[in-house]
């Protein structure tokens, strides 16, 4: 009876939020499974109902592929480059120095800058005429003529993923250097008096202790920069060509740029399986391995 | 009893008194929407809102702002929400859309009230009326350097082999280091804008993106030539016109990296920002003519008021409509922003003497003038290239295709004839036309 009550209770204090999370996420979801279904144009109040359509288009579309193997490529290499230097630089900021409150702080101004800031900072700084990175590199004899990083489809991928891995690093040193902070230090001493060397301990302490932070931070991370869209946008547009038009960059543009929501609406639902069954893969994965440990 | 009817008598005077005020107080409420959003022209909006709601005391006029490109989806959501404004600011590209789902108000009236407008600059509807008044037009010419022509000893260009060698001469090593410190031309090749800076040089050549009777003839051999030529100057501009937008080309020929771009008057503020010594050494002419083209073309670029059949106010809005383009109103609209940008369209301010002694409009009195008049003579723009209306055009400009192929072609990863077939097919199997 008392438990009873006590889910009643639970379920009262729940309800203002779950509210909120229909309105938020649950209507727009199905609103947008509905659309995929319709072709309509954003300017019409009722398009008509044309089946598989848009899903057997987003499928047959190279533009489609190409931006999902754009993504994919991103998402890997700048996660991955994220974790290796997030992790870096929070044992580092973990030791025990001088300037460490300045130096964290600092390491942590990225991720806190606003997207609109940056992103237009990065733009004028790999300006290939007036940009400063370039003048850097001439200066010291690097390169003789100015590189055009944002508009050689070469160098746009390239110059986006390292934009992106400054930009996030700060997340992973975040939780990695939170988790750090909470690991006993006499497990440390015991391991120095064992003998074990600093690579043992990182590898048979350190990591254990933060491997299940890590994982929630790679899977966050994936999500997240799956989805990235304003960086694009505002960078290259998706550009040179479509070199750097990954897929939600391709949604936007199919829905809002093109017009046509039901096309927009399949190409989202399409991208939703997808990162739905990288979630379900890594949450097994990474559940059998924590058995493992176990 | 005595109390008691005095009271009943008092409540009943006092209540009638509050409904007969609240009666006279009614006030009527319109909303205006409008993508422009800078601070100068925000304050000119709400300087002309306020005179005329002083004229109209009962009138309140509610304003807006979406950013340009973020207007028609915020519009899409407010038709379906009920809450469309009553007015709106508006690329006439879209207008024969909304007409169709029977958004539009025509204002023919409207029209005729206002009476100098050219009817050309109307954006055409199947049915034949009015459901656009433009406000202003914008001439896209081209801009170049006399002292650096005649220092070449070249004339401005009126063909595009003549552009393409002023570009050329114009490509120069000034300093003698070797490396390339002045451009023959600036062109914007980033996106989603770049279609807009190329279509004067399709135009030019004779060539389209449909025909008059709403054919897909992008991928003409006129249209793959103003291509390949558009490819060739390019190779004169500055590094980077793949990535390069509005504010990259406008600043290189402020700062004097560029001999020639084709620009609005917006670019007469640029100057005056970052190089004010370089006004007395530039001049316009029209976007030359290409081998298969026959006549000069000015891009005129028009933007128009449009009055949503929703509303519950049609004649308080149509009254905006029209004090917002007479008198000071529509002075201090066209010169207080961007002055040089907006052009006036109406003819009878063509010579008018108060808009060309406005001290912004009076230091580029020559320039302004001369693009005005090109405009009007040799202007055109998409939505008017046919006398019929064309129902795919919105949508095909809109999407991504266009700007994509030609931001490829650009950066040379496919060649002008690919580039352009593609467009075509994806055009022709969107909207299943020829």
């Amino acid at each position: 009876m008392l438990q009873k009550k006590d889910n009643i209770m639970g379920f009262c204090f729940l309800f203002p939020a779950l509210i909120l999370l229909s309105l938020l996420i649950i209507y727009p979801l199905i609103n947008a499974a509905y659309l995929s279904f319709r072709s309509q144009l954003i300017y019409e109040l009722k398009g008509h109902f044309i089946g598989l359509a848009n899903y057997i288009e987003t499928l047959q579309d190279k533009e489609f592929w190409n931006a999902l193997s754009l993504s994919i490529i991103w998402t890997v290499a700048s996660v991955i480059a994220q974790v290796l230097l997030g992790v870096s630089a929070a044992l580092l900021l973990n030791e025990d120095f001088k300037w460490r409150t300045l130096a964290r702080a600092l390491v942590l101004l990225p991720f806190f800058m606003p997207t609109i800031s940056v992103t237009l900072m990065w733009r004028w700084l790999l300006n290939e005429n007036y940009g400063i990175f370039n003048y850097i590199l001439m200066q010291l004899n690097i390169i003789n003529n100015p590189i055009s990083w944002l508009a050689e489809s070469r160098f746009a991928f390239f110059s986006l993923i390292c934009i992106g891995i400054w930009r996030f690093s700060p997340f992973v040193i975040i939780n990695i250097l939170a988790r750090l902070q909470t690991i006993p230090l006499e497990l440390y001493e015991a391991a120095e008096i064992d003998g074990a060397s600093k690579w043992s301990q990182f590898r048979y302490i350190t990591l254990p202790e933060i491997k299940g932070v890590l994982l929630v931070v790679i899977l966050l991370r994936g999500i997240f920069m799956f989805k990235k869209v304003d960086m694009f946008l505002i960078l290259t547009g998706g550009g040179p060509g479509n070199s750097t038009q990954t897929l939600p960059v391709l949604i936007y543009k199919s829905a809002f740029k093109a017009m046509r929501l039901g096309k927009g609406a399949a190409d989202a639902m399409v991208t939703l399986l997808i990162i739905t069954i990288f979630i379900i893969l890594y949450m097994r994965i990474t559940g059998k391995s924590q058995e493992e440990v176990g | 009893m005595k109390k008691f009817l005095i009271m009943i008598i008092s409540i009943t005077l006092i209540s009638i008194s509050v409904l007969c005020l609240q009666g006279f107080a009614s006030t009527v409420t319109i909303t205006y929407l409008t993508p422009e959003t800078d601070p100068t022209t925000v304050a000119v909006d709400n300087n002309i809102i306020k005179r005329f709601e002083e004229i109209h005391p009962n009138v309140k006029v509610n304003i807006q702002h979406a950013n340009l490109e973020d207007i028609l989806p915020k519009l899409a959501a407010q038709l379906r929400a009920g809450t469309a404004p009553d007015i709106a600011f508006f690329s006439p590209r879209m207008v024969p859309g909304l007409v169709e789902q029977g958004f539009l108000l025509p204002l023919e009236d409207l029209f005729e009230d206002i009476g100098d407008i050219p009817r050309k600059f109307v954006t055409p509807s199947l049915d034949h009326k009015i459901y656009d008044i433009p406000i202003h037009t914008e001439s896209q010419v081209l801009y170049y350097r006399k002292d650096l022509f005649e220092k070449a000893g070249i004339k401005p260009p009126t063909t595009f082999d003549e552009y393409l060698k002023a570009a050329e001469a114009l490509t120069v090593d000034t300093d003698g280091d070797g490396k390339i410190d002045q451009y023959g031309i600036a062109i914007l090749g980033g996106m989603p804008s770049n279609y807009f800076f190329f279509s004067a040089f399709l135009w030019a050549n004779g060539a389209d993106y449909f025909d008059e009777n709403n054919n897909v003839v992008i991928d003409s051999p006129e249209a793959i030539e103003a291509l390949e030529f558009y490819g060739k100057l390019a190779k004169f501009a500055p590094p980077g016109v793949v990535n390069a937008g509005n504010v990259e080309v406008a600043v290189q020929f402020s700062k004097g990296i560029v001999s020639m771009v084709r620009f609005p008057g917006r670019l007469l503020t640029t100057i005056d920002q970052y190089n004010p010594g370089l006004a007395s050494k530039i001049d316009v002419v029209t976007t030359p003519v290409g081998p298969s083209g026959n006549n000069p073309i000015v891009h005129a670029c028009v933007n128009s008021f449009i009055v949503f059949s929703g509303t519950k106010h049609p004649e308080i809005a149509k009254e905006f409509v029209k004090f917002y383009m007479s008198g000071e109103q529509y002075l201090e609209y066209l010169t207080a922003s961007v002055p040089g940008h907006a052009l006036p369209i109406r003819s009878s301010w063509l010579d008018n003497p108060e808009y060309f002694e406005f001290p912004g409009i009076k230091k580029n009195k020559d320039i302004i003038k001369k693009s005005m008049e090109l405009a009007y003579k040799y202007g055109t723009d998409f939505q008017f290239r046919h006398d019929t209306v064309n129902p795919y055009l919105g949508e095909a400009l809109s999407m991504p295709t266009l700007s994509t192929e030609l931001n490829k072609f650009l950066a040379g990863d496919v060649t002008a004839e690919q580039a352009f077939k593609k467009v075509a097919n994806t055009w022709r199997e969107r909207f299943g036309i020829k």
